[in-house]
């Protein structure tokens, strides 16, 4: 069940995949943090220089803002202008000497800021340059900076606001106190207006080469210096319009940071009382990372390809003998023997194809082996089955059965005519190749007798076998062959003290059939010519010995001993097994 | 036979890599990759105008010029604390954009338009009875307070001296429709401008003989203007005081600011009446700041600022215990003739209309 439901997945194709992932997720882990880590670290640089020069800048102006408040004590304190705006001896101190103390109050700034010295009313005015309409009804209503100054008593208040002189001459922040006179009567203000040029060249310091555009606000959204949109300078951040021409004039930080913006840096002057806000719009840096991104990109998709080809050509290279094997074995089942696989790397697929092929070999060997085993079991057989019933014998026994019959030896032609239908019964009988050894030596008998008879009791036999190895089987025929040839060849010259004795006793597990005669013996050469296939009289002898060998295995069979004119001894060994036991 | 044994045992399996510490390592320094990787340092990116959330500001809509909405503006964000957001358009278009408004909310305050034109909306306004109530020329509220009027804005003849002398300057609306003037008229298109509006209004009834209107004389002015409209109030004062036009019909605080510069102009009250738009301020029933709102009209109404009005824009204040701008008519010399009077409001479309038609057909007929 599980297998059906296992979508194949070719293994080339899990390597390939394999190997691919291998080479990308590195390169794609680099290269993100690459450009994760270079645009970070990008991004904090310019951060870091950014604020820090906005903070310079800050800095720079707190001091002239401190140096301007240190202007308006040394006025404000000066006795002279006190006299000079006091409504009743005003007229006292020529405004000439007036100016003298301003202007020398300003010697050390190159850019000079705009100085208004008034009464409570502003009827009585002292100024650098032209006071603004603003300020006469800021006085009259303690409007603005007015209302802040007199709220702020003793204090000089920095107050947020765009006044424009002249065309290029302008103020975006103003500075303001009480003149107090010596008993403690407020009898004027005096007014410092802070040039926008002189914040404006400290802002453009923060620039250094980076496309800035700073904005200075103060807690309202009033927006006093716009160093990109002048037309924004005076203006609140917060207004709309519905005319289209002045809406794409209007143009708020805001928007221009949604729309685009790499880098923002807040800073907040707790003197000035403002925020400033510069934008470091993207151009650059989109390019930068366009660019750095692009050549990632280029590089990721020439690696990739690379990696892929590489890993498409090493997938295959390793999962090619595999399917070599595979095909190979296909065809092995299919019932080809004669294939031979490729061993040719030098690594577990090679093992395994050298393994598979030896394999192969013992198996075609076995299987050789088995077939052969068969083959001469047949020939064997069909020998031992031609042995059986042999005719020289039968035409023999008839002539004695003829000659006893002729003499009128009634108990002897009953006894060759009986024993020769034994023996010929037992011929018939060829259903099993094994029989009880019971049964063997009683077809021995038979023959005997009829030999015995024939041969007019030229010999005599000694049979003695163990009764235990009665009931055990042994494959036919195999006695018989030697005592032929013990009465036949061994006893041939002999006259009449022929012996034949039959042995048959168990030993440690196996059977010994023993056929001694005191016959011619045979030469050792002699032997061997027995003991060989080819010869044809001697076919019985082979026949058994093989048969044994082929039944029982190599360990096992018919080893004959003899001594020249001494005797014979034929020794035949077989497992002990009962009936039902195999090897 | 061992190597091939030991082939077979080498699948480890995968919990016990969870007993192997190198597993763990690894998967931490994996992990900080991904960190490193994926944090972006976002810093500073908090802007002013998001430290408020939106709905609190107080929404003003104004028509007024920007150069007297922002010095208020401001002086009211420092003293209140508000914080304020406007739009600044023309009336026609603000006009417009209420009657288009239905169920939205626009703004929580309308400052600035006639009380003729705000009555026409004044089911969109709720009524609010300013602090400074008593000090406020009655004649000019509207009586349930659902608009209250803040200046008084006279409409007058400007001229410009070097073209015209004193003498020969028009003295009465009947002057200006005076072939005379032909091309040398500047003037607005009443259905952008709400002082065109009223002037063109005021012309139609001139000799109003039955209940019609007196297209005879909207034909005169037609003449006059010779295919010239102006589209913004400000290109009249701008046009008599370069010398584009001879005369113009505009607002007295126009006229005064450029006289008071120096410029080379002259004002004329025109004899049979002087139409006075009574600008004012009207708080939105579905407003969603009332109580600012509130704080607001209360700081227009005020005297500090009526009285900057007075002295820094020459506007007339509407409060009765604040002086005419120096050198100017008070009201009671004024001939004040009562834009209410004029049915022409109620019938604005129809009357613009008319005028439309008069004008298309003039530029036919290859004007």
């Amino acid at each position: 069940m599980n297998r059906m439901k296992q979508i194949r997945i070719p293994l080339f194709y899990k390597l390939f995949a394999t190997f691919i992932l291998c080479s990308t997720i590195p390169l794609l882990i680099i290269s993100s943090l690459m450009y994760g880590l270079s645009v970070n670290f990008l991004n904090k640089t310019i951060y870091d220089q950014t604020y820090t020069n906005v903070e310079g800048a800050h800095l720079r102006i707190n001091d002239k803002i401190v140096e301007y408040e240190g202007i308006i004590q040394g006025i404000m304190n000066n006795d002279n202008i006190i006299q000079a705006i006091s409504i009743e001896n005003g007229h006292e101190i020529h405004e000439n000497a007036v100016y003298e103390i301003i202007y020398e109050a300003l010697i050390e700034q190159s850019i000079k800021p705009v100085v208004h010295i008034t009464n409570l009313s502003g009827s009585v005015v002292y100024s650098t340059t032209p006071i603004p309409k603003t300020y006469i009804v800021g006085l009259k209503n303690k409007w603005g900076i007015i209302r802040e100054i007199d709220r702020k008593v003793n204090h000089t208040v920095i107050y947020p606001q765009k006044i424009i002189y002249s065309p290029g001459k302008s103020s975006i922040i103003s500075l303001g106190r009480q003149i107090i006179n010596s008993e403690g009567n407020h009898v004027g203000y005096i007014l410092i207006d802070v040039p926008r040029e002189m914040i404006l060249e400290e802002m453009k310091a923060i620039h250094s080469g980076l496309s800035l555009h700073v904005v200075l606000l103060d807690n309202n959204a009033y927006t006093l210096l716009d160093t990109q949109n002048a037309s924004m300078e005076g203006k609140f951040q917060r207004s709309s319009y519905l005319d289209y021409e002045k809406n794409l004039e209007y143009k708020s930080i805001k928007d221009e940071i949604s729309k685009d913006s790499f880098l923002v840096v807040n800073y907040e002057d707790a003197k000035l009382g403002t925020m400033t806000i510069a934008n470091v719009s993207s151009n650059i840096f989109h390019s930068f990372s366009r660019i750095l991104g692009l050549i990632l990109l280029i590089g990721a998709i020439v690696s990739l390809s690379i990696s892929c080809i590489i890993s498409y050509v090493l997938a295959r290279f390793i999962s090619h003998p595999i399917r070599d094997l595979i095909s190979i074995m296909g065809e092995v089942e299919e019932g080809t023997f004669s294939v031979k696989a490729s061993a040719r790397s030098n690594d577990e697929i090679g093992d395994l194809a050298k393994y598979f092929n030896q394999m192969l070999d013992r198996l075609n060997s076995y299987m050789n082996k088995v077939i052969e085993k068969q083959q001469q079991l047949r020939t064997t057989e069909i020998k031992m089955l031609q042995a059986q019933v042999n005719p020289h014998f039968i035409y023999n026994t008839l002539d004695v059965i003829k000659w006893s019959a002729k003499m009128g030896q009634k108990s002897e032609v009953v006894s060759v005519v009986t024993n020769l239908a034994k023996i010929l019964r037992n011929s018939i009988d060829c259903d099993e190749e094994f029989v009880s050894v019971k049964r063997s030596i009683s077809f021995i008998d038979s023959y005997l007798a009829i030999q015995k008879i024939k041969y007019n009791n030229a010999f005599k036999v000694i049979r003695n076998i163990d009764h235990t190895i009665l009931e055990c089987k042994v494959p036919r025929l195999i006695i018989q062959p030697f005592v032929e040839n013990a009465i036949v060849h061994g006893l041939s010259s002999n006259s009449g003290n022929g012996e034949i004795k039959i042995n048959g006793f168990v030993e440690a597990g196996i059977i010994e059939f023993q056929i001694i005669d005191n016959g011619i013996g045979m030469t050792l050469e002699e032997i061997k010519k027995v003991s060989d296939n080819k010869s044809d009289q001697h076919i019985g002898i082979h026949n058994v010995d093989q048969r044994i060998k082929l039944y029982y295995g190599e360990d096992y069979g018919v080893h004959i001993e003899s001594q020249k004119f001494k005797g014979t001894k034929v020794a035949i060994r077989l497992p002990y097994l009962y009936e039902g036991e195999t090897l | 036979m061992n190597q091939r044994t030991k082939a077979i045992k080498t699948k480890i399996e995968w919990k016990s890599h969870l007993k192997n510490p190198r597993y763990w390592t690894l998967l931490l320094i994996v992990i900080a990759l991904g960190l490193i990787l994926f944090k972006l340092p976002n810093e500073g990116v908090l802007l002013l105008m998001q430290k408020e959330p939106e709905s609190h500001n107080l929404k003003i809509h104004s028509p007024l010029n920007e150069r007297i909405i922002i010095p208020i503006i401001k002086e009211f964000q420092e003293t209140t604390g508000i914080q304020v957001e406007y739009l600044s358009a023309g009336t026609m278009d603000l006009l417009e954009s209420l009657d288009n408004k239905e169920d939205k909310y626009l703004m929580d305050v309308m400052w600035g338009g006639s009380k003729e034109y705000l009555n026409i909306y004044k089911d969109l306004f709720e009524p609010y009875t300013s602090i400074y109530n008593h000090e406020i020329h009655q004649d000019y509220n509207d009586k349930e307070n659902y608009f209250l009027g803040y200046n008084l804005l006279p409409i007058v003849l400007i001229y410009n001296t070097k073209l015209v002398s004193p003498e020969e300057a028009p003295k009465s609306w009947k002057d200006i429709l005076d072939p005379k003037w032909k091309g040398k008229v500047a003037f607005v298109d009443p259905s952008t401008s709400g002082s065109a509006f009223i002037a063109l209004s005021f012309i139609l009834n001139l000799g109003q003989t039955d209940s019609e209107y007196n297209w005879n004389n909207a034909e005169k002015l037609l003449n006059n203007l010779n295919g010239k409209i102006l589209a913004k109030s400000s290109e009249v004062y701008e046009g008599v005081a370069n010398g584009d036009f001879a005369i113009g019909i505009t607002m007295e605080e126009a006229a005064i600011s450029y006289l008071h510069r120096g410029e080379d102009v002259g004002i004329v009250y025109f004899e049979e009446g002087t139409p006075v738009i009574t600008d004012s301020i009207a708080l939105m029933k579905d407003a969603k700041n009332k109580k600012e709102a509130k704080a607001f009209i209360d700081f227009v109404l005020s005297k500090k600022v009526q009285t900057y009005m007075v002295d820094q824009f020459y506007l007339r204040s509407i409060r009765e215990d604040v002086d005419v701008p120096m050198g100017l008519m008070p009201m009671d010399e004024l001939n004040i003739f009562d834009a209410a009077n004029l049915d022409t409001y109620e019938r604005k479309a129809s009357v613009l209309r008319n005028w439309r038609d008069m004008v298309v057909m003039r530029v036919q007929d290859g004007e």
